[in-house]
């Protein structure tokens, strides 16, 4: 439909196609630049160009071989939450899925495929509009994500600066933010308990801050990062976490760290639910791989699978 | 580039904690040098007489603003009440004066879940507000009700302990107890982190819903003490009573230095704005300034102190 205007309007205009259906791109286009991370890196005539050779353009040659870890060590526990058959307006339509204790689940899907939708459902923060929620076997509603974190479900929300952390606010301040209980004696905040528990997870995480009441808005993306997971492990171990794009803009070093951290809260039998825009990085720390397009899961790669080529996964997600 | 910026915001942020105190003094003694009998300890007793309802209005605006919204409905609530009490004094004592501070409550959280569940801006919903119990008011009462029995329920209020109004120092006391209560307790951490940053706060667990409406419903219960105040000044009900306190409130609380936006701030500021404006007011009078002139000086403050300390990095655009 859309393809036939652009067809008849070429005889007199020209046209930029944006597109990451590459279907698409290759039937209309002339020419094509492929971009990632806000940078052109190749530029090909719509004629010569194949499918494969874009998808490797866009994502890169090579696979994260050094991520890749050790399966076999861990032992994935009971079911954490289940998704049964979850809708949320057009943006997610039947998604059904299990995260298990110790597992690290990966959606993979582009922006827009529902991925972010699920996620936000599960943790109470989108109106589910049929479906349901199940934590260790019990059905769940959840009218704000005051009740998902109740239930022992943890975010790490993708817009770090305005959602994950409160930049105004200290690491400290941050930090127990979700779990203030925890720091309270009787109707009052216990400042040397704050300090202490915070103090440790410093240590523990190795956040660089100049003080545990330094704004957290003035650290570096990687230690905002660290905040932002922090709060969620002060008190008593969350069931499920989900993180939403916790590597996007982190430098190498801290990339790294926070993938080990990842990993080691995975161990620790915690359910994971990740969502990466890598997809080296998405295979080399999930177990599971569930793939969305236009709001369904289109495919699904098991632990017991041999790990996914980045191109198997592309293939569904586009 | 980044750094140039926090040092500038850190500066910002010191020069504005010490800039009203800095103001109060300049203008306590520079009034004093024009005309002595101001330091006087009766010119100092009729100061701070004349403060107590303003402080009271602007301490239940205090909170209200440091979520990142306004409660344009205090005066109006307070007004309400003042006809509510007038009336209910004689007949019920002590009870008419607890059912009215539950009435303004009650309104108080009413605004609350409305501007909650419905998602309309607070100003809105208030501004709504503020025409309904105007209105409510006006319909039980066109003029003042004197208040002819029952009066020592309130009165209580304008005496004075060694020369200091007792209404100065209900009101001190309320503010020192919200002061700690936002300094001291989860509920305050929770209004600072909606005020600072509301998706970040309702990603993080909090319950922004319940806080928002609590806050509002504290908004309330404070606007009925300025009515319980205004009674105790003036012997009586009016429609009217509060509404010219509206603007010299919100002013207070910004000229101490809360951000218009939210989360900066408190009820400690709270205070110094009030002496602010009220030795402003006084100032005005002693200069030989006609006090009609006195609203206009309050919109001149209220521009100048929002122009200094709001945080416009925080907003997308400026509405």
């Amino acid at each position: 439909m859309v393809l036939a205007q652009v067809e008849r309007l070429r005889s007199r205009a020209s046209i930029v196609f944006v597109s990451h259906r590459l279907d698409e791109v290759l039937q209309v286009c002339d020419r094509i630049y492929v971009m990632t991370n806000g940078r052109c890196v190749a530029e090909r005539n719509g004629r010569e160009a194949s499918r494969d050779e874009l998808h490797a353009l866009m994502f890169g040659q090579q696979l994260a071989e050094e991520y890749r870890r050790d399966r076999a060590a861990r032992h994935p526990g009971a079911v954490r939450l289940s998704v049964r058959n979850l809708c949320c307006g057009a943006s997610c339509q039947g998604v059904s899925f299990d995260v298990l204790g110790g597992q690290i689940v990966g959606l993979a899907g582009v922006e827009g495929s529902g991925r972010e939708s699920v996620c936000r459902t599960i943790f109470g923060a989108e109106e589910p509009s049929a479906g349901e929620i199940l934590i260790a076997g019990h059905k769940v509603r959840l009218g704000s994500p005051a009740d998902a974190v109740a239930l022992g479900i943890g975010y790490v929300p993708a817009e770090r600066r305005v959602e994950g952390i409160v930049s105004g606010m200290s690491v400290k301040e941050n930090m127990t933010l979700t779990h203030l209980h925890v720091v309270q004696r009787g109707v009052v905040l216990d400042r040397s308990r704050e300090r202490r528990l915070v103090g440790h997870w410093i240590n523990q995480l190795r956040i660089k801050a100049p003080s545990s009441g330094a704004l957290a808005g003035q650290l570096s993306g990687g230690n905002q990062q660290k905040v932002a997971l922090a709060k969620w492990l002060i008190a008593e171990q969350p069931r499920v976490l989900i993180l939403d794009h916790p590597l996007r803009g982190l430098d190498v070093g801290a990339k790294a760290e926070i993938f080990r951290r990842i990993l080691e809260l995975a161990e620790k039998g915690i359910g994971v639910i990740l969502i990466a825009d890598a997809l080296e990085e998405l295979i080399a720390l999930s177990d599971t791989i569930l793939v969305m397009r236009d709001g369904c899961i289109t495919d699904c790669f098991n632990e017991s699978d041999p790990p996914p080529q980045p191109s198997m996964i592309l293939k569904h997600m586009i | 580039m980044s750094a140039r910026t926090i040092s500038l915001n850190s500066l910002f942020a010191s020069a504005a904690g010490a800039a009203p105190a800095t103001v109060l003094l300049a203008m306590v003694l520079g009034i004093g040098v024009f005309q002595p009998s101001f330091l006087s300890p009766y010119s100092l007793s009729v100061l701070m007489r004349e403060s107590s309802p303003i402080l009271l209005l602007a301490l239940a605006q205090t909170g209200v603003i440091m979520l990142g919204g306004i409660d344009l409905s205090v005066a109006a609530i307070a007004s309400l009440c003042t006809i509510l009490l007038a009336l209910l004094l004689p007949p019920l004592g002590v009870w008419g004066l607890i059912a009215v501070l539950f009435v303004g409550t009650a309104a108080g959280m009413a605004q609350g879940y409305i501007h909650v569940a419905a998602q309309i801006p607070s100003f809105v919903v208030t501004l709504a507000g503020m025409g309904l119990w105007s209105g409510i008011a006006l319909s039980i009462a066109h003029t003042t009700i004197p208040v002819d029995q029952g009066y020592a329920v309130v009165g209580w209020m304008e005496a004075s302990l060694l020369g200091v109004p007792v209404s100065f120092i209900f009101g001190a006391g309320v503010a020192l107890l919200l002061w700690l209560a936002m300094r001291e307790t989860p509920f305050g951490r929770y209004v600072q982190a909606i005020g600072l940053g509301e998706r970040a706060a309702l990603l993080s667990g909090v319950s922004v819903g319940t806080v928002k409406v609590a806050t509002f419903a504290v908004a309330g219960l404070l606007a009925g003490i300025t009515g319980v105040a205004l009674v105790a000044r003036t012997y009586s009900g009016n429609p009217s009573a509060g509404s010219s306190l509206l603007l010299p409130s919100i002013a207070a609380v910004v000229i101490g230095g809360t951000a218009i936006t939210g989360g900066v701030g408190g009820y400690g500021r709270t205070v110094i704005g009030v002496l602010i404006i009220t030795v402003l007011r006084v100032g005005i009078a002693i200069v030989g300034i006609d006090p009609g002139y006195e609203p206009l000086c309050y919109g001149l403050v209220l521009v100048c102190a929002v122009a200094l300390t709001m945080d416009r990095t925080r907003l997308a655009v400026v509405k």
